[in-house]
């Protein structure tokens, strides 16, 4: 696509007036005419100037005011006369109204932004021009209530039946109630039988649970390669200029730390910068990580959205605030020290073109940088590798709702939208959203593209990373099972088993665990006559092969899992994982007392702990300023 | 889900189908001893004395599990359970390897029928299908193991890794024979292994492959522990240098395919690697077979090689001419198996043959059909039931015996008061080793020669003996 005029001329006057050097006139119009874009926005995604610079050359080339609205502050009763998000959308705010006429600052001037803003305020007004992050900005402060309120409450006031806010019905709680009381009247009349039963219960939970997974490393390994090459080749033939808005949400909490890594890994994504909306998304109390993201003068194409306090303090009620100033056609999270692969972005557009209309979401796999680092980094490897790798590619064959995870989850943005977005009541909204979007008619998609994080270096950060996980996953298992019938008609008796399984079975044999330990560690030091009144012989076989070929199965199956990846060094690992089963045990209990206690909590996880976490500063230092 | 349904019944048709060439030699006079040893075992276990308790190991103890769960839902049948289950799984690899060449190598329906029915049609699996359902289950954890370890080399996913662990344990778990097959497949694992997963670690790679093998022998070995149950063991037969050269030469009549396979593909190590991972496995489980007897027919060792004829065929280079020489091929493979049994096989082979060829072979349990009718109506026989499955199959129940594990029966083999009403002995004069353990506790009846029993049944081969009482106090 040839440069347009006015690019050119912007071009010629920041050459013309020093501003830009002749190679850099030369590739940013290049860039500009492959990207379909206009050479602003190219430059605003460049580290040659300042945004301030380009700011100041568009008002001089515009011959309008440049407004420093940090000095000069928005009138915020002015600002909510008009829609939020027109203006928004449009990066235009009207700043003062004098005699009648409104002065109206924009990120961006030109014809298109000009009939806008006289479609949205009236012919009567004043160009002027402001960053784009002031313009945010003054956004924000104008309308921080209602789109709080907005964040925290859009869910449970729009579909209250699919939110946590609630964290158990009273229908539940009725149904919970009559299944104890069945238990202890049963334990009073006819205790043998009432235990057998249980017993009974549990033992085929176990059993079903077991072949599952491996119904799901079977069936979910044979489909995803021929997909993967398809998508893979589908991506590598698209043009840039055919390439929509991408937003990414970065939200963080109390971790400056890890920042350059972040942006080093989103300006190595193969994706044009300036076609990025990328949403650095902070607390408002969190100082620290707001004045280290202002002090790397990053490029304009990054944003800082600034969310108020407010109860829940969680990651998806930030997403759902910064949501609402999203630019893109498509929107992804990424965790402050995710490493995406550089061409995921272009891997989902191609996913999302090959797939079903009714493909909302596409979630691609998470692994660790840091493998080897110790035993617990190694096993948290082996299982995230079990997950992504194997397990979530079969729950997408099977048809079954794919719970999501934490972070590098693609979505239409319509979509998400149209569901308000997260649950911020859920401490795994994404598990959540992705079986409300199955629910809606939506489909899930699982794709092969790996984003490399930090994996816990430290038990204890672990325990508390996973109680959330656990504590998520409760929740939402109780807020999909308010309407089991309804559940199973959206979903199919396919999609309700594995929902049951994977969902249940997640937190269900952490609790579980330990009973059945500890009646095996008695059946070995006071023999079987101990345990024979509970244990007939066909549950005694039952729990044999569920002791035994079930167990050893898993282990298995977590040896198996890094072999796609050709970490073969980690199979041996896979025997211990008895170990890691225990941890999981731990964090069962724990999230199972906090769900009670304490259940919008936020377990914080702590990153940048890890020794590799100093090399990719370093790294993403070095190359930061190689990139300047 | 239709499609699965119509797997299932297709799978139904040809098991029965597979019913036949059993039926035939059957007719004909032939019971593999395998069969009856499993057959009388699933009797006793289910429909002998409560407290009969087994001597013998519980191995193998994936096919015996399915036995008896059988006989439990069947109540028992005219028809050895075991042939059932043999057919089962015949019909099970034929419908698996007819899909496998359809969906995988793309072969049209008629060619993948011909592949397939030529596959069964060959001696040495119509010998399979009768010898019970351990060899058949033994052909199929080949089969398996076979398929994975070439896609391990060819695509590394991780159901193929699945294939390979889950053929490794259905072998280990279905025949003695399985667990040499099983020890052999080490030095294929590593021929056929990708290069960039030996190069990063060949212990996590050989610790995952053989992870199951272990396990499940582990297990095994616990549930013999806490269940106080033999539920592992291989016995070993007697040596005999004859075995080894029949045996090559009886995998080798099995093999024109799979040589033809990586013949054309020798230039590959991508295929011929691991293809030839395949005869390095068998190779390998002959020769432990010669140093660690466990299986005495030639042409039996042979038979798990018919798990490498699909594998090779599914790689046969994609030609509109593929299945005519490979049909050929085939066919001669069918005539040397045919010349493998008779001239090589063991002489439970050799009967066979004879009775597939309509010749009437001796059948053990009609043997022991007579005197099972003269016991039926009788209750309280002492038995060693363990050493008389034919007498077992024949009568088609035990409830009337006092077998192993019953005081009564224990006493007498040390010694003690005769017990119960009857006993009855086999006698088998050629047999150079008393196998009857009654018969070895109280060897004057073999003569008559105890005055506390009264000979009521004699026919020279078994012998049927009243308890005398009248000089109890």
């Amino acid at each position: 696509m040839a440069l347009d005029a006015e690019s050119e001329a912007i071009g010629n006057l920041l050459y013309d007036r020093g501003i830009l050097t002749d190679e850099q006139l030369d590739e940013a119009e290049d860039l500009a005419e492959a990207w379909n874009l206009g050479l602003v926005e190219v430059l605003l995604g460049k580290r040659w100037l300042k945004a301030a610079t380009i700011y100041r050359e568009l008002a001089y080339y515009y011959d309008v005011p440049l407004l420093d609205l940090s000095e000069t502050l928005a009138d915020s009763a002015l600002l909510r006369r008009y829609d939020v998000t027109e203006m928004t959308e449009a990066q235009v705010i009207p700043v003062r109204e004098e005699n009648g006429r409104l002065t109206v600052a924009t990120a961006r001037p030109g014809p298109v932004t000009l009939v806008r803003i006289i479609e949205i305020f009236g012919s009567e007004v004043d160009i002027a021009v402001a960053t784009r992050l002031d313009i945010s900005l003054a956004l924000q402060s104008a309308f921080r209530e209602e789109q709080s309120h907005e964040a925290v409450y859009g869910l449970a006031e729009t579909d209250p039946v699919m939110s946590a806010s609630n964290v158990i019905l009273p229908a539940q709680v009725v149904v919970l109630y009559g299944c104890i009381s069945l238990f202890l009247l049963g334990l009073a009349f006819a205790p043998v039988p009432t235990l057998i039963a249980l017993n009974v219960v549990m033992t085929v939970f176990y059993l079903g649970n077991f072949l599952f997974k491996a119904t799901l490393v079977w069936v979910g390994s044979e489909a995803q390669e021929r997909m993967s090459q398809s998508i893979a080749a589908e991506a590598a033939m698209l043009h840039d200029d055919e390439l929509p808005v991408y937003t990414v949400l970065v939200p963080m909490f109390r971790e400056p730390e890890v920042l350059p890594i972040l942006t080093n890994a989103l300006r190595n994504l193969d994706y044009p910068l300036a076609k990025l909306d990328i949403k650095i998304v902070l607390e408002e109390s969190d100082h620290d990580t707001i004045e280290a993201a202002r002090s790397l003068d990053l490029e304009g194409v990054f944003e800082i959205v600034l969310v108020p306090a407010s109860h829940p303090q969680t990651k998806p009620k930030a997403c759902n605030y910064a949501l609402q100033y999203a630019r893109g056609d498509f929107l992804v999270i990424f965790d402050a020290e995710d490493k995406p692969e550089p061409d995921q972005l272009k891997k989902v557009i191609a996913t999302f073109r090959q797939s079903s209309p009714n493909t909302a979401c596409v979630q691609c796999r998470l692994n660790y940088y840091n493998a080897q680092e110790n035993w617990l980094t190694r096993m948290f490897t082996l299982d995230y590798s079990l997950w992504f790798d194997l397990m979530l590619p079969g729950l997408q064959r099977l048809g079954v709702p794919i719970p999501l995870g934490g972070t590098s989850n693609h979505f239409r943005m319509d979509v998400l939208r149209q569901l308000k977005a997260w649950d911020p009541h859920n401490v795994t909204e994404d598990a959540d959203l992705g079986i409300r979007l199955t629910q809606k008619g939506y489909r899930v998609g699982v794709i092969d593209s790996t984003t490399f994080e930090e994996a816990n270096v430290s038990i204890p950060n672990w325990i508390r990373q996973r109680s959330r996980w656990i504590k998520g996953y409760m929740q939402t298992f109780l807020v999909h099972t308010r309407r089991p019938v309804h559940l199973a008609r959206t979903v199919g008796l396919p999609g309700l088993i594995g929902f049951v399984f994977f969902i249940g079975g997640t937190f269900l044999s952490g609790l579980l665990n330990p009973i059945f330990w500890g009646i095996f560690v008695l059946w070995m030091i006071f023999g079987a006559q101990l345990i024979e009144p509970y244990f007939p012989p066909a549950i005694l076989y039952m729990s044999l092969i569920n002791l035994l070929a079930g167990n050893a199965l898993l282990i298995y199956l977590t040896m198996v899992a890094p072999f796609r990846r050709r970490w073969t060094y980690l199979a041996p690992w896979g025997v211990t994982v008895v170990g890691y089963w225990v941890l999981m045990t731990i964090a069962s209990y724990k999230a199972l007392k906090q769900l009670v206690s304490n259940p919008f909590y936020w377990e914080k996880t702590q990153h940048g702990l890890s020794k590799h976490t100093a090399a990719e500063l370093k790294a993403a230092g070095d190359e930061g300023e190689a990139a300047t | 889900m239709r499609d699965l349904v119509w797997k299932i019944a297709l799978w139904l048709l040809v098991s029965a189908a597979m019913l036949l060439p059993i039926a035939w030699v059957e007719g004909h006079g032939f019971l593999s001893s395998a069969t009856i040893q499993m057959w009388a075992k699933a009797i006793v276990l289910t429909d002998g004395p409560a407290v009969f308790r087994a001597t013998d190991a519980f191995f193998p103890p994936l096919p015996f599990a399915i036995a008896l769960v059988m006989q439990v839902l069947s109540g028992g049948t005219d028809i050895p359970l075991p042939h059932v289950l043999s057919a089962a799984v015949g019909g099970l690899l034929a419908v698996a390897w007819y899909y496998n060449l359809i969906n995988r190598a793309a072969y049209d329906r008629l060619s993948a029928v011909l592949v397939v029915l030529l596959l069964v049609l060959n001696p040495v699996f119509l010998r399979s299908l009768s010898e019970g359902p351990s060899m058949m289950f033994l052909i199929l954890g080949a089969w398996l193991f076979f398929r994975g370890l070439v896609n391990i080399r060819l695509f590394g996913t991780a159901p193929d890794m699945m294939k390979v662990a889950l053929g490794l344990l259905v072998a280990t778990m279905s025949h003695e024979l399985g667990v040499l097959f099983a020890l052999a497949t080490l030095p294929a694992l590593v021929l056929a292994a990708r290069p960039s997963l030996l190069l990063v670690s060949p212990s996590g790679y050989l610790v995952s492959m053989f992870f199951p093998v272990v396990a499940a022998v582990l297990s095994l070995f616990f549930v013999s522990a806490v269940l106080k149950t033999d539920f592992f063991a291989v016995q070993l037969l007697s040596p005999d240098s004859a075995w080894a050269g029949a045996t090559f030469l009886a995998i080798f009549c099995l093999l024109p395919v799979p040589l033809m396979v990586i013949f054309r593909l020798f230039l590959q190590p991508r295929f011929s690697m691991p293809l030839g991972g395949m005869l390095l496995t068998l190779v390998g489980m002959a020769l432990l077979n010669r140093v660690y007897p466990v299986e005495p027919d030639p042409v039996l060792v042979a038979a798990p090689a018919l798990g490498a004829i699909p594998v090779a065929a599914r790689w046969w280079t994609r030609t509109s001419l593929r299945s005519t020489p490979l049909a050929a091929l085939m066919v001669l493979s069918a005539m040397l198996g045919g010349w493998a049994l008779g001239t090589l096989g063991a002489p439970e082979s050799r009967a066979w043959l004879q009775a597939a060829s309509g010749r009437m072979v001796t059948n053990p349990v009609a043997q022991a059909a007579h005197v099972a009718a003269f016991l039926r109506d009788r209750d309280e026989v002492l038995a060693d039931v363990e050493r008389h499955p034919d007498l077992v199959a024949a009568l088609g129940n035990a409830s009337n015996f006092i077998a192993a594990g019953d005081p009564a029966y224990d006493r007498v083999l040390f010694g003690g008061r005769p017990a119960g009403k009857f006993v009855v002995i086999g006698v088998d004069e050629n047999d150079p080793v008393v196998r009857d353990r009654l018969l070895r506790a109280l060897p004057r009846l073999k003569n008559n020669n105890d005055s506390r029993f009264d000979l009521v049944y004699d026919t020279g081969s078994w012998m049927v003996y009243r308890v005398n009482r009248a000089g109890d106090t």
